[in-house]
């Protein structure tokens, strides 16, 4: 079981949550070319270590957060609002 | 109190069911209007007229509420909040304060159909809710005129305790609160409990 703290209510079990993705993906331009669509839709890091994600509070206050997950050891490292930077920066 | 059959856990019939205890008591806690305002809790003129409409401060700190003369406002997050009301005179007529929350940039529904109310009351309230939910019901991290948006089962909830502990009160979707109910009850079965005629939320 994690401990996820969303930056509006605090410190919640996983179960209120549901996981949103690498939140590090940006989209490319309108007129990007094909492959970098295909980059942005399909294509995911399996990163081993710190890793920034985006998650929903879907059973608390209904907001999406970023959350930094250590994926060797689940540690939730720090959260943020998704308009905001997690510290340090990005991994 | 009558005597309720003790195998028919899930009753809603007031009565005694389960362990022969009477510490625990359960009942509905009777909604007559619930309205949901979204908007930014910055706006000073949406505060203003919420503040007219429903005669209260809306919550601004999460999980906290707020109280007006038979109104109560609860924090769902950072731009949403739940007004309840047991009567329905508290906040008078819908379109017109709905038109005077959209002219302040807000947006007010009326959701006062769509939750029940489920109020648990006696010393083993804490364990009976802490069985279906993962929050922490105890009085330090959940104390009086606090509210918090969790689950109960499966099935998503919004906690508010407008008294002391161990008294709370829970509300869910209609839809799923038969369910829930059961839920209740069979949690509260081993310790035994009372069911209350219900009586007006807040
Ligand atoms: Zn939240």
């Amino acid at each position: 079981m994690l401990l996820i703290p969303c930056p509006w209510c605090g410190s919640r079990n996983q179960v209120e949550f549901t996981y949103g993705g690498d939140a590090t993906l940006k989209r490319p331009p309108p007129d990007a070319p094909v492959e970098a669509w295909y980059e942005f839709v399909y294509l995911r890091d399996n990163p081993c270590g710190p890793h920034d994600e985006l998650w929903l509070h879907s059973a608390g206050c209904r907001r999406w957060l970023k959350v930094r997950r250590d994926t060797r050891t689940h540690d939730i490292l720090a959260s943020a609002r998704p308009d905001q930077a997690l510290p340090g920066g990005e991994p | 109190m009558s005597e309720a059959d003790p195998t028919t856990i899930g009753s809603t019939a007031p009565g005694h069911y389960g362990s022969a205890s009477t510490a625990l008591f359960l009942r509905e806690a009777t909604i007559a209007t619930a309205w949901n305002v979204h908007g930014d809790a910055g706006s000073a003129s949406l505060r203003a007229e919420v503040q007219r409409i429903a005669r209260l401060v809306l919550p601004m700190a999460a999980n906290t509420t707020s109280k007006g003369e038979g109104v109560t406002a609860l924090w769902l997050g950072p731009q949403s909040w739940l007004l309840v009301a047991a009567d329905a005179a508290a906040l008078g007529d819908f379109a017109g304060a709905r038109d005077a929350v959209n002219a302040a940039g807000g947006a007010l529904f009326d959701v006062s159909a769509s939750r029940i109310a489920y109020a648990v009351d006696g010393a083993p309230a804490a364990a009976i809710m802490a069985a279906g939910c993962p929050l922490d019901f105890h009085p330090r991290h959940f104390g009086a005129g606090q509210c918090r948006q969790s689950l109960y089962g499966r099935v998503p909830a919004l906690f508010y305790r407008h008294r002391e502990p161990p008294d709370c009160t829970m509300l869910v979707a209609r839809s799923f609160a038969h369910d829930v109910w059961r839920s209740l009850c069979t949690a509260a079965a081993p310790c035994g409990y009372t069911v209350r005629a219900a009586a007006p939320f807040g």
